[in-house]
């Protein structure tokens, strides 16, 4: 094979890797276009001098820079981060303008900062999540429901900082998809954890002590009996560590061993 | 910086070393992507939390775009650079042209676990052993993807040695890291695994959710099913009448937590306590499990015969209808374990030993223990131990809940008897 024939076979290699990716269309075209511009070229090296001098010296860089940009438009799209679709839809049509615009990368600031702020948002909504399932399920003592009531509060506050509106929050498909509940739960939390951080009206707080003094009137009667019954038991208490040793792979078991055990 | 952390950077900072950048503009770029990647390795000296960071900061995948910017532009300009000069210049040779990558290669090679990357970079090489002629070589190059190989290969040896070193049962925080290798793996060029990475942001954050609230659930139950026991020996032990009231105060009160507790567990998540205890991944936290190595592979906890106390404590006293007097004067048939308490702390360094022994043979502590003497004089000091009140240890070594406010005096003030101060002492 002469030498045009390998630079034309290799140009025709990449354009059909890169059409077949699905992912850079821009370069598959590039690429395809300079086999077609190489056609007429007798030997490589005149090819290489054409090239160089013509568009399609630079033209792979800039179809590899607006392909990357199309690919990350796309996840924006299909995540539902329109504003953050637009930042690169802006620089694509900024790079059509004027090729030169690919060395400027200042949109992956903007970029980089919607999707933290995306990020943010997102992780300050479940810390509200995870603090409603904290109270839900905290001891009934008084002073530990109010910590818990003040928790949901303070995880309020810093969705709040960001800007961020809860129930507008709750309303977004990508955000519902994050939280592991039914729709139905999901629904009870977004209006439950609104109550709660007003008011613990609802919760229960604290023991009903009048039964408790007459049982432990009765229980005092019987002192003895239970210490004598604590001698029996209390020996077989105890203290005790050991090692977890995980399985090769996630559908294994742990082993338990090394243990230490005191007297 | 951390040496693991230097040597890691080291070698993406030499990927750039390799090539001459021609172009101002993209050699500005490179400069800039460095000094930010160096500023991330100086902010951390946990190599989880760089390679984390350095996923979520978007410099992985500027690394990815500016390498194969730069390839490319190398494998372009070398035959017209080559011209600029005569147009009789010969094209460089196989072997000259793919000297380039020869840095890349021994940076790789000196860290000894990345082998994926040195066979990708050997594969490299030895095209120049297939064919003499530059544009057969870069023909080959293109069928069997060299090039994207090397940067993606590397990145797994990377990501897939952090992989071996954890838990995997550990899924919060192993799924997300599996589903980066996926991205790499299934990928086949850079644009599709740039497209990948963007979408799997949000998966990651599902799964650790998930996994967050079984760590919540299971770690919660548990204190108070330690909590209720140790309230009980109170009782038993009656030192005096003060400190087994609260004792009674804090099996009544840890008793109604408990059930309220599970009521709602079954409400928002369809979930009950035999599902937790059924579940490998999730009872674990029932434990009070601490990490013993870098990742938490190997952990030391409580034993696992306590698994079937609070299975027990639970179908047999907390969710009957069993009056406290009942259930107080009931003998179990198996007794709590707690934590080691004067054997603590030197249970923890055999611990850390042992762990040492075990993991020997994974390439990430190979690696490791090559640079033990280096790292020695970088280690972080040691933190003490957090004294818990509970005799929990570990990471949920919460205050035990407190009595009902009558009470409450002596109650938690290891004023208790010989059982209950073993348990204060650590």
């Amino acid at each position: 094979m002469s030498n045009i024939d390998n630079a034309i076979k290799l140009y025709d290699l990449m354009a059909k890797r890169l059409d077949e990716s699905g992912f850079a269309p821009h370069q598959a075209k590039v690429y395809a276009e300079m086999v077609e511009f190489m056609a007429d070229c007798p030997t490589a090296e005149d090819a290489m001098v054409k090239i160089k001098n013509s568009p399609y010296y630079l033209a792979p860089s800039v179809a590899l820079v607006k392909d990357k940009i199309e690919a990350k438009a796309k996840a924006a799209r299909e995540m539902e981060l329109p504003a953050l679709e637009q930042v690169y839809l802006n620089k694509l049509k900024e790079i059509e303008g004027d090729e030169g615009a690919i060395y400027d990368s200042a949109y992956e600031r903007t970029a980089q900062n919607i999707r933290i702020k995306d990020v943010q948002q997102k992780e300050a909504f479940l810390a509200v999540f995870m603090a409603y399932v904290d109270l839900m399920g905290c001891s009934i003592q008084p002073e530990e429901v109010n910590d818990k009531q003040k928790a949901l509060a303070d995880a309020f506050g810093e969705l709040e900082k960001l800007g961020a509106d809860f129930g507008a929050l709750a309303k977004q498909p990508t955000v519902r998809r994050l939280v592991p509940v039914s729709d139905d739960v999901f629904s009870r939390f977004t209006k439950e954890a609104l109550e709660l951080r007003a008011s613990l009206a609802g919760v229960p707080v604290g023991l009903d002590e009048g039964p408790m003094q007459e049982e432990w009137k009765r229980l005092m009667e019987k002192k003895d009996a239970i210490q004598a019954l604590g001698r029996e038991c209390l020996p077989n208490v105890g203290f005790a560590e050991c090692l977890v040793i995980p399985p090769s792979d996630a559908n294994g078991v742990y082993t338990y061993g090394y243990e230490e055990r005191e007297a | 910086m951390d040496p693991i952390i230097q040597s890691m950077i080291t070698g993406y900072l030499s990927a750039f070393d390799a090539y001459e950048i021609k172009n101002d503009a993209t050699k500005a770029q490179v400069e800039q992507w460095k000094q930010e990647l160096t500023a991330l390795a100086n902010s951390t000296g946990d190599v989880g939390a760089f390679n984390t960071k350095f996923m979520e900061s978007g410099l992985q995948e500027r690394y990815m775009s500016l390498v194969t910017q730069v390839a490319m532009a190398s494998m372009q300009q070398s035959a017209p650079a080559e011209q600029e000069a005569s147009a009789v210049q010969p094209l460089p040779s196989v072997k000259q042209f793919l000297a380039q990558y020869e840095m890349g290669y021994q940076e790789v090679k000196k860290a000894g676990y990345r082998k994926r990357g040195e066979k990708a970079y050997e594969d490299l090489f030895a095209v120049a052993d297939r064919t003499d002629d530059m544009l057969q070589a870069q023909i080959i190059l293109e069928e069997e993807r060299h090039l994207w190989k090397i940067v993606a290969e590397d990145s797994l040896d990377i990501y897939e040695t952090i992989y071996e070193a954890m838990d995997p049962l550990y899924r919060m925080v192993t799924e997300p890291l599996k589903l980066h290798m996926d991205a790499y793996k299934e990928s086949s060029g850079d644009e599709e695994l740039t497209y990948k990475l963007e979408k799997l942001e949000d998966e990651k954050l599902r799964i650790r959710t998930e996994g967050g609230v079984q760590v919540q659930l299971a770690g919660q139950l548990a204190v108070f099913l330690l909590g209720y026991f140790k309230a009980r020996i109170m009782v038993w032990e009656w030192e005096s009448d003060k400190s087994a009231s609260s004792g009674y105060a804090g099996m009544v009160s840890n008793r109604a937590s408990i059930r309220r507790m599970l009521e709602n567990m079954k409400a928002l998540f369809g979930l009950t306590w035999q599902d937790l205890l059924k579940d490998e991944s999730t009872k674990i936290w029932m434990l009070s499990p601490r990490n013993v190595d870098a990742f938490g592979r190997i952990k030391a906890a409580m034993v696992p015969g306590n698994f079937e106390v609070y299975a027990d404590l639970l179908e047999n006293e907390i969710l009957t209808d069993k009056t406290m007097e009942e259930i107080i004067f009931r003998k179990p048939p198996k007794y709590m374990s707690f934590v080691l308490n004067a054997g603590h702390d030197r249970y923890a360094e055999r611990a850390e030993k042992i762990a040492e022994e075990l993991n020997k043979d994974i390439a990430y502590f190979k690696y490791m223990s090559q640079l033990s003497d280096v790292a020695d004089a970088y280690a972080p000091k040691k933190q003490p131990e957090k004294k818990k009140e509970n005799g929990l240890g570990g990471m949920f070594g919460q205050e035990a809940p407190k009595a009902a406010p009558a009470q409450q005096k002596g109650a938690e003030s290891g004023k208790g008897g010989g059982w209950l101060k073993r348990m204060k002492l650590r």
